[in-house]
């Protein structure tokens, strides 16, 4: 789930990231082997104390996110029926115990969770029930190696839920990531705001003084602006179409939309094919 | 200082709620514990050992045991009603429903009884549904199958030791505050609309043995229903509306709260004299017993729910017809005699003008009761402390048990269904699992925070018209009267009894 800023120069990525590897080999790929570390083999699924507890509340507001965002650019309206995302290929990049995958897979969708920490997903994997094997599969690796082997335009949508706040070069990386995206696929992206609000919640009182955060989750000089992101986004060919900012109350442990994008957002874009990027909207 | 540490201060705002029902549990009413904890405690031991007999046999089992999304246990009003308004949600379609019921059948009344005889032939059972309660039942299409209703719009309550009386209507005496309609009939209704819904499996006859849910370690493991013939049932959501000695409510070992109120329900259906326009309901407290009701059937028929001691209650049933209709007649008639001091108060009230506005109407006489129609049943309290656990979840009875007094039983049922049905079905919206105890403690927050408190109101109610204490006559006197006076305070209580 957790990537960091490379250095400009191409290394050659391994297959996967050994677990306890040693931090001297600090980068592989867009990814950090020791923040992999921190959260390799999290308690992902302990809904009641686990310290990602807020990570399974929020699929309350980012799963309807992306179910609804891929419907409505297919013209589809509503999720009133069961496997409304039946047929709709995901990629799940930094997945984790795999909390945001399974939410989507249980409406349906195909979904591919990729991940450089080798106990997530092997954590992911245990988790899933026979019926959600026939939809989800995990990966051990980086965008970078997996984009090399797989065909790209193939996802209908590319997720990235608190994921590129993690890496060095986040233009870079959604650029690779994007290469996967068909024509009118949309990207759904969730990460915290560079705002003194987001500093003074993420890092002072979620990880310092209230320990709702492990120590060292984030990094607060690598959030990105909305217009930052926008800004890859746009020079990738992507049209934006919706952002919305995200409030938390840790106390109530409740997620919820907000107009203010100060703190947290998200960002819904699609790729626009070549020919019809003049025409829709 | 870390939250994580003080778990009751990070809680959702519900936490509030429950340490206040351990506060009741604890403090409040420490000589019910008496009556409660012990059953509590016998139904834990049989539980444990009948549940860890069983998982040994699910693991030898485990391929034979049949699985379903959802299994109710229960075939009641609320549990059928459950399981309509479950089979029709669209985002549940693709789940696999069983609704287990230990009789023989619904018990249900389709209108063609009513042709084979002159007689309207009523059942003595009738519950009071709240206009929430009866749009609730309209959005299932349940509400165009009952064949038989009887819409009340003026309710006239009113207090035997004093001149204390409230009306409860809307302005222009339609629209209905009320809808008495006979259980066989609603039940008609609601099986009418799950015959429509395929997927819904009813199985009648079934007995439950014992339900297992998961351990908090392993809260991901199926909830297991044990049948009387041992067959093996395997659930995400096991939901309890099993009445008030619930197996499911057992299985969470949740504390409850369980008392009798040494009260017995008379329930009759009555013949009036010359009432063709019957859309009145009345209700008088009496000293010494409880409140007598009648609800309106039909035109010229009203069903009679008399809370009374065990002892009387048998009185009346053993009693001659004509003895039994004198003896309403004078329940509903009868000048006891007064304190000074309340006829004091009275005078107060009548000087100030909050007594009385306009003639009063009077109730109607009863002229026969109906043959065979006499039945009596127990009246309890019973609250859960618990609703939600993992894998399972109490609705209805189960969960909550109410005094008669304010027809609120089945209307609290229903409610919890309004919302559980609600909050299942967005947790399928988000890909979520429908037996997580986070999903269903939402059910457990929003319902008590209603139930509870309607609970207590009518308890309340029923312990202060217990009370023939001059002093507090007097005063329950004046409430009532300034009550019934105060048209906001009015909307008040009836948007409260309407939801």
């Amino acid at each position: 789930m957790f990537w960091k800023r490379r250095n400009n120069e191409i290394i050659q990525p391994p297959n996967q990231i050994p677990g306890e590897s040693s931090d001297s080999k600090k980068y592989v790929g867009s990814v950090n082997v020791g923040q992999v570390n921190q959260f390799n083999g999290l308690e992902w699924w302990d809904e009641a104390n686990g310290p990602v507890k807020p990570l399974i509340s929020f699929n309350r507001i980012r799963v309807p996110f992306v179910c609804d965002g891929i419907l409505r650019e297919k013209g589809l309206e509503s999720r009133a029926k069961p496997n409304a995302l039946e047929g709709f290929k995901i990629l799940d990049i930094g997945c984790g115990g795999g909390i945001l995958s399974e939410g989507l897979a249980k409406l349906g969708a195909t979904v591919v969770g990729l991940d450089p920490g080798e106990k997530n997903v092997a954590t992911a994997r245990t988790h899933l029930t026979d019926e959600l094997k026939t939809r989800v599969t995990y990966e051990c690796g980086v965008i970078e190696d997996y984009v090399m082997r797989h065909p790209p335009n193939d996802f209908d949508a590319v997720v990235m839920s608190e994921v590129i706040e993690h890496v060095e070069n986040p233009k870079e990386f959604l650029h690779t990531a994007l290469k996967l995206l068909k024509p009118g696929g949309s990207v759904f992206i969730t990460t915290p705001n560079r705002t003194i609000a987001s500093w003074f919640s993420f890092i002072l009182m979620g990880e310092y003084l209230l320990r709702l955060l492990p120590l060292g989750t984030h990094e607060w000089k690598m959030f990105l602006t909305l217009a930052e992101v926008q800004e890859f986004l746009k020079s990738d060919g992507m049209m934006t179409v919706d952002v919305k900012g995200i409030t938390y109350n840790p106390i109530t442990n409740y997620w919820d939309w907000t107009r203010i994008t100060g703190m947290q957002y998200a960002i819904h874009a699609v790729k626009q094919s070549p020919k019809l990027s003049e025409t829709s909207i | 200082m870390s939250f994580r540490k003080y778990p009751f201060l990070i809680g959702r705002l519900t936490r509030n709620i429950k340490t206040f029902k351990n506060g009741i549990l604890t403090t409040g009413l420490t000589p019910l514990e008496n009556i409660s904890t012990p059953s509590v405690c016998v139904s834990c031991r049989t539980l444990s050992s009948s549940s860890s007999s069983s998982s040994e046999s699910e693991s030898e089992n485990d391929l034979s045991a049949e699985f379903y999304d959802i299994v109710i246990v229960g075939g009641g009003l609320v549990g059928t009603a459950l399981a309509a308004a479950l089979g029709s949600n669209g985002r549940l379609a693709n789940k696999q429903i069983l609704l287990l019921d230990s009789a023989k059948n619904f018990g249900t009344k389709p209108p063609e009884s009513e042709r084979d005889g002159g007689d309207p032939n009523f059942s003595n059972r009738v519950v009071a549904l709240s206009p929430g309660s009866k749009a609730l039942l309209n959005r299932l299409g349940v509400w165009e199958n009952v064949w038989r209703s009887q819409t009340v719009s003026c309710l006239q309550v009113w207090d035997a030791l004093s001149d204390a009386n409230i009306t409860f209507n809307y302005p222009d005496y339609t629209t209905p505050v009320s809808h008495i309609v006979e259980n066989p009939v609603l039940a008609h209704a609601i099986c009418q609309t799950l015959d429509l819904v395929d997927k819904v499996k009813v199985e009648f006859g079934s007995k439950v043995k014992s339900c297992t849910i998961p351990s908090s370690e392993n809260p991901r493991e199926k909830a297991s229903v044990v049948l009387e013939n041992d067959r093996i049932l395997k659930t995400d959501l096991l939901i309890g509306a099993d009445g008030f000695n619930s197996k499911v409510r057992s299985s969470i070992s949740s504390p409850s709260i369980a008392f009798n109120y040494d009260r017995n329900a008379v329930v009759a259906t009555l013949k009036l004299c010359d009432t063709p326009e019957n859309y009145i309901a009345w209700q008088r407290f009496l000293p010494s017993g409880g409140p007598i009701a009648l609800l309106p059937l039909a035109p010229n028929y009203s069903s009679l729910v008399w809370s009374t001691t065990p002892n009387h209650a048998k009185e009346l049933l053993d009693m001659e017809p004509y003895d039994f209709v004198e003896a309403v007649n004078s329940a509903f008639w009868k000048e006891y005699e007064r304190s000074e001091l309340v006829k004091k108060s009275c005078e107060l009230l009548n000087a100030l003008k909050l007594n009385n506005k306009g003639p009063r109407v009077l109730p109607p006489s009863i002229i026969e009761v109906v043959d065979k129609s006499r039945a009596s049943f127990p009246l309890g309290f019973g609250h859960s402390a618990y609703y939600a656990s993992r894998r399972a979840v109490l609705i209805g009875d189960a969960a909550h048990r109410v005094h008669p007094l304010a027809g609120q039983g089945l209307n609290l049922g229903l409610g919890d269904i309004e919302v559980l049905v609600q909050v299942l079905s967005e947790t399928v919206g988000i890909g979520g699992d429908i037996g997580a105890f986070d999903t269903l403690r939402e059910y457990e927050s929003q319902r008590q925070r209603h139930n509870i408190a309607i609970q207590s109101g009518i308890d309340a109610l029923h312990r202060l018209y217990s009370i023939d204490f001059p002093p507090i006559v007097a005063l329950r006197s004046i409430g009532l009267s300034v009550v019934n006076s105060s048209e906001l305070m009015k909307k008040f209580f009836m948007s409260h009894a309407a939801a």
